[in-house]
């Protein structure tokens, strides 16, 4: 019977450490392996390739020697049409492109009736018929991409203009009515101020003139 | 065992595949140690063994790495060891911890003490699984028997020193925690 910690520990190491390998382990590994070897072999591209395949890359100096050339050779050729064929089609874009910026000469969204009109009936030069018939329809197909554009753009409801800036006058008085009192706002209409000051001169001459007269009659 | 050096390698191909290392030798020379290896952190034979064969399956796969491989011997057993925490993530490690601790049991001794004994056995095994990584690792790489603390240290990429350190601790705290179990 096991009493203590220590001791149960040191049986759990002593069976971890005293554990013998399984009879014909190596066997079973090797036999494993070389399953692996033979499927993967198998199921590799050298099962795939042709038999005439096969035999150029057999292990022969001339026959890898030829084998190598071959290869060279098709792949020369597998990278170098590709390259001619895209070089051609650039240059056809290009020429294209050129043509195309040449009619558009300047900013392009303030299209005018005129020249609306203009690139609209814009005939075709020479060089258009001499395009073939794919590229030809390309080209036409943008120039009538930019017309609708702008035909869009005449055809567009117009929008009022934005509102002008305040003068300078107008913005006083915008300030005086939100600062002064409506009596003071009354004064800045000549006929109610001319009218007011009036009142204020007959009243002054009323009772200064009283006072006057009484003084006068005094003396 | 030797390590590979010291076995006499003759370099031919197996069954026409890209291997230039003698697998035959290999495995005579490392496969006991390997699936000691693995047998320490899965408890199976069976599923240790398994872990073996795989190892060997990726020296094949990977054979022209192998020539650069500064220590072969480090290198397996690192291999061994990471496939072997993987593949114990996948199995259920309780119920072979069961059947490992079970295992431990005397035969002869009567059922009532043979339970206890296994449950015991199971709660260290449990509270092993719960120590710190780096002291555990250490704690089983010390049950192998062909692998002295310098190869341990180098396969954990630690010092002499640490490993031995990291030993005595992870066997006090083992036994700390059982004691306190056991209190309980």
């Amino acid at each position: 019977m096991i009493n203590s910690s220590e001791e149960a520990i040191r049986k759990v190491l002593a069976g971890l450490r005293g554990c013998d390998v399984p009879l014909e382990m190596e066997q079973r590994i090797l036999k494993a392996v070389q399953d692996q070897a033979s499927a993967e072999s198998r199921s590799g591209w050298r099962w795939s390739r042709p038999l005439w395949l096969v035999n150029l890359g057999a292990p022969t100096v001339s026959g890898r020697l030829f084998f190598s050339v071959v290869v060279t050779g098709v792949l020369a050729v597998a990278l170098t049409i590709p390259l001619l064929h895209r070089a051609h089609r650039v240059g056809d874009t290009a020429s294209q492109f050129k043509k195309v910026a040449s009619r558009q000469v300047g900013p392009q969204p303030l299209a005018t009736p005129s020249l609306v009109a203009s690139s609209a009936t814009v005939p075709p030069t020479a060089s258009d018929f001499r395009l073939s018939g794919k590229k030809r329809k390309r080209a036409v197909g943008v120039a009538r991409h930019c017309d609708s554009l702008a035909l869009r753009e005449l055809h567009a409801a117009s929008r009022p203009a934005p509102p002008l800036p305040l003068t300078r006058e107008e913005k006083m008085l915008l300030r005086l009515i939100h600062t002064v009192g409506p009596q003071e706002l009354a004064m800045l209409n000549s006929e109610v101020r001319a009218k007011h000051e009036a009142e204020a001169d007959a009243e002054f001459q009323q009772f200064f003139g009283q006072v006057m007269a009484k003084n006068n009659e005094q003396n | 065992m030797a390590p590979i050096e010291g076995c006499g390698l003759a370099l031919y191909s197996v069954e026409g595949a890209r291997s230039e290392l003698d697998l035959t030798a290999l495995a005579e020379t490392y496969s006991g140690l390997l699936f000691r290896v693995a047998y320490s952190v899965l408890r199976s034979r069976a599923e240790a063994e398994d872990v073996a064969q795989d190892v060997f399956v990726r020296i094949l796969k990977r054979s022209p790495d192998l020539l650069t491989v500064r220590d072969l011997r480090v290198w397996l057993i690192r291999i061994t060891w990471n496939l072997s925490i993987d593949r114990r993530r996948r199995i259920r490690p309780e119920q072979i911890d069961e059947d490992f601790a079970k295992s431990l049991v005397a035969t002869n001794a009567p059922a009532d003490e043979a339970l206890g004994d296994a449950q015991r056995m199971k709660a260290v095994l449990r509270e092993l699984e719960k120590l710190p990584r780096a002291e555990r690792q250490v704690l089983l790489l010390s049950t192998v028997e062909e692998l002295e603390t310098l190869e341990v240290a180098k396969v954990l990429g630690r010092s002499e020193s640490a490993v031995r350190a990291l030993l005595f601790r992870a066997r006090t705290r083992l036994r700390e925690r059982l004691d306190r179990g056991e209190g309980k």
